[in-house]
C-alpha cells in the first residue's frame, strides 16, 4: 500500500495551520474527564493547534469556551487547570457560563456596551458532550446547524462499544501530559500499527504474546493467522476493523495468561465489562481508547502543538464496580494499577523515542515510503486525513451577533 | 521466629500453586517454580496487607531468600514508626 501523505506533509508549518482549521475545529476532540471538573468553578485548559479552549464547570454544567477575554483579548484562565471564577486577569470582566461578560468594572465607561449589544461580547463557543467520565468538545461554527447525533456520527459503528467502555471507567490511575517533538500524525500513526512491536517494545508488549499479522481484513468477521504459529508466545486471532474514518484492533491474549490474571485477581470478577483480550480504537483525529479485558482503559489525546511538536495526554483509568473489597484484594488492586500504569509509562517512552527519531529525519526523506498489511490502518487513517483536507468549507471563525 | 514463620505463611498462601508448609525462611523465593511478575505483585501487596507496608519492586532485588524479605519489611516497618 503506497501512503498518502508525502514525507513532507510531517514538518510543513502551512499544512499544520490548514489541519487545525480543516481537520481540529471541525471534528469532536477528546478534551479530559469529569473527574477534572467535579466541582463548581473547576477549569481545565486544553490546546488545540495553537488555540486554547477552557473547560469550567458552573454549578455542574461543564461549559467549553475559547479562552481569550473579548474586551481586549488576555488569557481568562492563567494556568492548566484549577478552580478560579472566569474573571479575566487584566481588566476583571467576569463571564457566566453562557459565556456573556457579566460583571465589567466601570461599564458605564464603555458606551458600546448596552443590553442590547452585550452578546457580542459573547465568548466564542465549543459544543461539549460526555461519554460517561469523558468529555468531549466541538468548535461552534456560526450559523452551522449540528446535527443531533453529530457527535455519534464521528464514532460511527464504534459508538456502541466505546460507550461500552466509557461507561465502565472508574476512577483515573495516571493522568499524564507528554510533549513530543514530532509531528501529531506520526504519533497517531505509531499507535496504529503494531508492526514495530518487536523493535521498539521487545521487553514489553512483545512479552504480552499478541499477534503479528501476516494478512489483514476489513470486516468484523476475520480472524487473521499469527505470523509464528509454532511460536508459542504468539497468539491467533488479530483482525483489524473499519468504519468511516475510524478503525479498531482486536488481539487474543494468551489463555493460560488470561486464566492466571483471573485466578490471581479474583476481585476483578465483578468489573462491569469483560472484554475477551485487548481492543484499541483509534477515532480521527485525535483520540484513542483502549482496555485488556476490560480491567484498566488507556485513553489518549493527540493534539498538534505546532508542526512538529504534539502535545499527547494520556488517562488510565481503573474499571469501576469493584466495590466492597477485602483489605488483601486493595492491596492486590494497588499493585495491579501502579504496575498498569508503569507499563503504560514504559510504553509511552519508547513510543516517544522512535516517534521523536522520525521527525529528525522525515524533513529530507524522499519517495513516498510504502505500508504493509499491518499498517492498514495507517492507509485508513491516511484516507481520512486527505477526505479532511480537501473537503474544505469556510466557517465564520470571528465572532457574530448570537 | 514464630514471626518469620508466619511470614513465610503469608507467602504461600498469596503466591499462587504452592503447597502450604513446602517453604522455609531459607527458600530462594525467586527461583521457585511459581515465581514470576503476577507472583511479584501478590507478594508485594501480601506485605502491604498483612504489615502495611510499602516496598518498591525493585527493593527485593537486594534480598536472595525469604528471611531476607521479611527482615527487609521489619527494618522499613521499624523506620516508618520512627
Amino acid at each position: 500500500m503506497i501512503p498518502l501523505i508525502p514525507p513532507q506533509g510531517y514538518c510543513d508549518e502551512r499544512t499544520f495551520v490548514t489541519e487545525r482549521d480543516r481537520i481540529f475545529l471541525r471534528n469532536w476532540i477528546f478534551a479530559c474527564s469529569t473527574h477534572e471538573l467535579a466541582n463548581h468553578e473547576d477549569y481545565r485548559c486544553v490546546d488545540i493547534g495553537g488555540i486554547s479552549v477552557v473547560l469550567q464547570n458552573f454549578d455542574g454544567e461543564i461549559r467549553a469556551f475559547n479562552n481569550v477575554c473579548t474586551h481586549r483579548f488576555a488569557r481568562l484562565q492563567p494556568g492548566q487547570c484549577g478552580n478560579r471564577e472566569m474573571k479575566c486577569p487584566y481588566h476583571g470582566w467576569i463571564f457566566n457560563g453562557e459565556g456573556l461578560p457579566y460583571a465589567i468594572p466601570r461599564k458605564p465607561l464603555i458606551a458600546e456596551i448596552t443590553p442590547e449589544t452585550l452578546c457580542n461580547y459573547r465568548l466564542s463557543r465549543w459544543h461539549v458532550r460526555m461519554l460517561g467520565p469523558l468529555i468531549f468538545i466541538k468548535k461552534e461554527n456560526y450559523g452551522e446547524e449540528l446535527p443531533e447525533d453529530d457527535f455519534e456520527q464521528q464514532l460511527g459503528d464504534f459508538a456502541a462499544p466505546i460507550a461500552e467502555l466509557a461507561t465502565a471507567c472508574g476512577e483515573i490511575v495516571e493522568n499524564t501530559e507528554y510533549r513530543l517533538k514530532a509531528n501529531w500524525k506520526l504519533v497517531v500513526e505509531n499507535t496504529l500499527e503494531g508492526y514495530h512491536v518487536d523493535c521498539v517494545h521487545p521487553n514489553t508488549i512483545k512479552k504480552l504474546g499478541m499477534a503479528g499479522l501476516t494478512k489483514s481484513t476489513k470486516g468484523a468477521d476475520s480472524v487473521v493467522e499469527a505470523e509464528e504459529e509454532h511460536d508459542p508466545a504468539r497468539q491467533k486471532g488479530s483482525y483489524f476493523t473499519f468504519s468511516g474514518q475510524n478503525s479498531s484492533v482486536f488481539s487474543s491474549l494468551n489463555p493460560a495468561v488470561s486464566e492466571r490474571m483471573d485466578r490471581t485477581y479474583k476481585f476483578l470478577a465483578q468489573r462491569p465489562r469483560k472484554i475477551d483480550g485487548y481492543r484499541h480504537y483509534y477515532i480521527f483525529p485525535a483520540f484513542v481508547i483502549a482496555s485488556t479485558r476490560g480491567e484498566s482503559f488507556s485513553l489518549q489525546r493527540i493534539l498538534p502543538i505546532d508542526a512538529e511538536t504534539t502535545q499527547l495526554t494520556s488517562y488510565l483509568f481503573a474499571t469501576n464496580g469493584l466495590d466492597d473489597l477485602s483489605k488483601m484484594d486493595l492491596a492486590l488492586k494497588k499493585q495491579f494499577y501502579n504496575s498498569a500504569a508503569d507499563f503504560v509509562r514504559d510504553i509511552f517512552a519508547e513510543d516517544a523515542g522512535i516517534c521523536e527519531q522520525v521527525q529528525l529525519s522525515v524533513g529530507f526523506a524522499h519517495g513516498t515510503g510504502v505500508l504493509s498489511d499491518e499498517e492498514q490502518r495507517i492507509c485508513s487513517f491516511h484516507e481520512a486525513y486527505a477526505a479532511a483536507m480537501t473537503d474544505f468549507r469556510p466557517t465564520q471563525t470571528h465572532h457574530q451577533p448570537q | 521466629m514464630q514471626e518469620l514463620e508466619q511470614f513465610v505463611t503469608h507467602f504461600e498462601n498469596a503466591v499462587e500453586g504452592i503447597e502450604p508448609n513446602s517453604l522455609t525462611p531459607e527458600t530462594q523465593y525467586h527461583k521457585i517454580a511459581q515465581w514470576d511478575s503476577l507472583a511479584l505483585l501478590c507478594l508485594l501487596a501480601m506485605i502491604d496487607c498483612e504489615y502495611q507496608v510499602q516496598i518498591p519492586g525493585m527493593a527485593l532485588k537486594q534480598c536472595d531468600t525469604l528471611r531476607d524479605v521479611y527482615n527487609l519489611v521489619a527494618s522499613r516497618k521499624l523506620l516508618e514508626a520512627a
